[in-house]
């Protein structure tokens, strides 16, 4: 009793750490950027918008109220979903290497932005279409996420699974390859920095949709957290614990495509956060009750995530480094020294 | 006061204008090359812009009271001032009109410029570096408040910046001159960019100017046997050469050059990746090769790509060139480019050396 009573008080403890520092990164990130405001100018302009107190705009307004705070919910809520679509996929494949794109989610996305960056396809309009690239992206990922699913219910096999949705990624990939051999080398270009993935330019219609559709799905993760335990113990440990588990792989792979095909239509394909942070997750807590793990998860993704962003536009700035290449840089580093330190086996 | 001034003055250049038939209200200005814009000349010296999206602006000149009947259209009061450019080409139309003291902010670092005028600017701080166009820092894009934004949209459109500079209401200009096949309908636009400058008059003079000379050119080596040319770059194994249908193989024929690749995507723009193969056994012949790249410093350079290349005739003799590094940003200096061609393909008609934008290659 006093174990378990000890152990809720840690978790508690460590929600509550993850909470705040959750929260200091949101303010770390509205109040850093290229042009310096003080952070005393930074809280009066969020009061006054807040408070929808009437004020003139100011540039200072402006930066902060239509670049940096939409841009900071989105890398959060993107970090939080692709956190949260690794661990769901983690369990289900029972495997610590799998990530949230492991299902060819990213590389469906990457090949419909292909068609549309490479191969022009562009439904004759020849002009730059508002959530063009959104949708392609979308639409590929969910595309991809259908046929995964309609092969899902004929296979038991979750191994099967796995490697239905790596062939699945390597054929999309493979197309990609034959689009970007006939591209030119501006289409490329454009391309390869798609693929690299940036929360740059993110719009407050753009937030608006990611946050409606990312946060009810992120919360219905908690709701399966029950199934996802016991299907830690193996598919026949479920089924005795009254799990259905046809049911249960359709929701955890529909979860995880849905939020990692989202993240990926808005920002590119943003790597690494969706397959380090579970494992990060894990280490802090030391737990695999994922009615810890998940929302554990999902405010260590959108602590990452938007720490790596802040890196991503303020370092180099004005020169923007691609978000997927510092969360590998710092994510890598992270997990080696916390799994050295913890001596864990995942 | 002075404003006063200013109105007198500028209602003496509308009338001038319309009195010489450079410009009258209620025309509009003749395009010779490219239909991707528009400009509608009305009465008082205002106009009607439509840009290279399609989307109309009224340019009123500033001082004046926007005309009536015109409700649904944004204005821009000219001339403007405080200009982003999204793009080099864009600093190369605004040259001629010596208005790139606009220019505040731009999307290529300091050492991407080969334009005097922005390359100054940014040393001084005239002109800020706003990072690269597929990811800028917005921050200092507001912080600069820039009054306007030229970008391009077409096969490879700006949507990042063009996005948010909706949200920022920075208004944006579409000037997609990069999408036109005809050499002289991307220097064209210069009209456009122009007109927003009240700079009407001295785009008409400079583009016509420029075609003369071209005109002018044709007579010097009519009667000439045209050399062969080979025109293309190597990267990772791969050669990239311009479609027929596209600017280069087109200026190659103003300066008097037969070009291999003619048969290549004929009504293609842009350029083609081809195999070695293909491109020495049409290569092999040429009387001269351009490199169309400044990665390389001597023939041994593109050798060193591919040894084979050391048996094209050009290589031989010596009739190697590559682009200057300022190549790409002499968009307004197209027919100077063309001139230069035109004393390296004819090297008996022409005794000055002009070698501005291309460089002659030795071992």
């Amino acid at each position: 009793m006093e174990i378990i009573a000890k152990k809720t008080r840690r978790y508690t403890m460590v929600l509550t750490v993850l909470s705040v520092l959750l929260l200091l990164t949101f303010l770390l990130n509205v109040g850093l950027g290229s042009v310096k405001i003080s952070l005393i100018q930074v809280f009066w302009e969020i009061k006054k918008m807040v408070f929808h107190q009437q004020a003139e705009q100011s540039v200072y307004r402006a930066i902060i109220g239509q670049i940096r705070l939409p841009r900071t919910l989105a890398a959060m809520i993107s970090g939080s979903s692709l956190a949260v679509a690794g661990l769901l996929l983690q369990i289900f494949f029972r495997n610590p290497l799998v990530g949230p794109f492991v299902l060819g989610i990213s590389s469906g996305a990457t090949l419909a932005v292909g068609l549309i960056l490479l191969a022009g396809v562009s439904f004759g309009l020849n002009t730059a279409i508002p959530f063009l690239i959104v949708l392609a992206a979308f639409s590929g990922s969910v595309l991809v996420m259908i046929v995964v699913l309609l092969i899902s219910r004929k296979v038991k096999s979750v191994v099967t699974l796995l490697i239905i949705g790596l062939m699945a990624g390597y054929f999309c990939s493979s197309v990609t390859s034959f689009l970007m051999a006939f591209a030119e080398k501006e289409e490329v270009k454009g391309f390869i920095m798609w693929t690299m993935g940036s929360f740059s330019g993110f719009s407050w219609h753009k937030v608006t949709v990611l946050l409606l559709i990312a946060l009810p799905i992120l919360l219905a993760t908690l709701l399966i957290s029950k199934p996802l335990n016991a299907l830690l113990m193996g598919e026949s440990y479920a089924i005795s614990m009254g799990v259905n588990i046809k049911a249960t792989r359709l929701i955890i792979v529909l979860i995880s495509s849905l939020l990692a095909g989202l993240v990926t239509a808005f920002a590119g394909p943003v790597s690494f956060v969706g397959l380090s942070v579970p494992h990060i997750s894990k280490l802090c807590f030391g737990t695999a009750d994922n009615k810890i793990l998940i929302p554990g998860t999902a405010l260590l993704g959108g602590i990452i995530t938007g720490l790596c962003d802040l890196f991503a536009r303020t370092v180099f700035a004005p020169i923007e480094v691609p978000i997927s290449a510092v969360t590998s840089l710092l994510g890598a580093p992270i997990v080696i020294f916390l799994l050295l330190r913890r001596r864990n086996v995942l | 006061m002075l404003r006063r001034k200013y109105e007198w003055i500028l209602m003496l250049v509308v009338s001038v204008l319309l009195v010489s038939g450079v410009v009258s209200a209620g025309s509009i200005l003749e395009l010779r090359y490219t239909n991707a814009f528009n400009i509608e000349y009305l009465e008082n010296g205002n106009k009607i812009v439509t840009d290279g999206d399609g989307v109309d602006w009224l340019l009123v000149p500033q001082g004046q009271q926007v005309p009536t009947g015109y409700g649904n259209l944004s204005v821009i009061y000219t001339p403007i001032d405080r200009v982003l450019l999204a793009s080099t080409t864009q600093a190369c139309l605004l040259r001629p009109l010596e208005v790139l003291d606009s220019v505040v902010a731009v999307t290529a670092s300091l050492d991407s410029w080969y334009i005097d005028e922005i390359k100054t600017g940014l040393q001084n701080g005239t002109v800020t570096f706003v990072g690269e166009d597929w990811a800028p820092d917005f921050e200092k894009i507001q912080e600069i408040d820039p009054d306007y934004a030229v970008v391009y949209t077409g096969s490879y459109p700006q949507t990042t910046l063009i996005e948010k500079f909706k949200e920022l209401n920075i208004p944006y200009l579409v000037d997609n001159e990069y999408i036109e096949s005809k050499a002289f309908g991307r220097m064209e636009w210069i009209k456009f960019l122009a007109t927003f400058y009240n700079k009407d008059d001295v785009a008409v003079e400079f583009f016509d100017s420029a075609l003369q000379q071209i005109e002018d050119l044709q007579g010097v080596f009519a009667d000439r046997e045209q050399p062969k040319v080979v025109w293309g770059s190597l990267y990772n194994g791969k050669v990239y050469v311009p479609q027929a249908g596209s600017y280069v193989a087109e200026m190659i024929a103003l300066a008097g050059g037969d070009y291999v690749f003619n048969h290549l995507g004929v009504n293609e723009s842009g350029s083609a990746e081809i195999t070695l193969e293909e491109f020495y056994v049409q290569a092999i012949d040429a009387d001269i090769f351009i490199y169309s790249s400044w990665d390389v410093l001597s023939t041994d350079d593109i050798v060193k790509q591919a040894q084979i290349l050391a048996e094209l005739k050009s290589m031989k003799n010596g009739n190697v060139w590559r682009y200057n590094e300022n190549w790409y940003q002499s968009l307004d200096r197209t027919h100077l480019q063309i001139v230069e061609l035109a004393g390296i393909f004819h090297p008996t008609l022409f005794t000055e050396k002009i070698n501005d934008y291309l460089t002659q290659l030795k071992k």
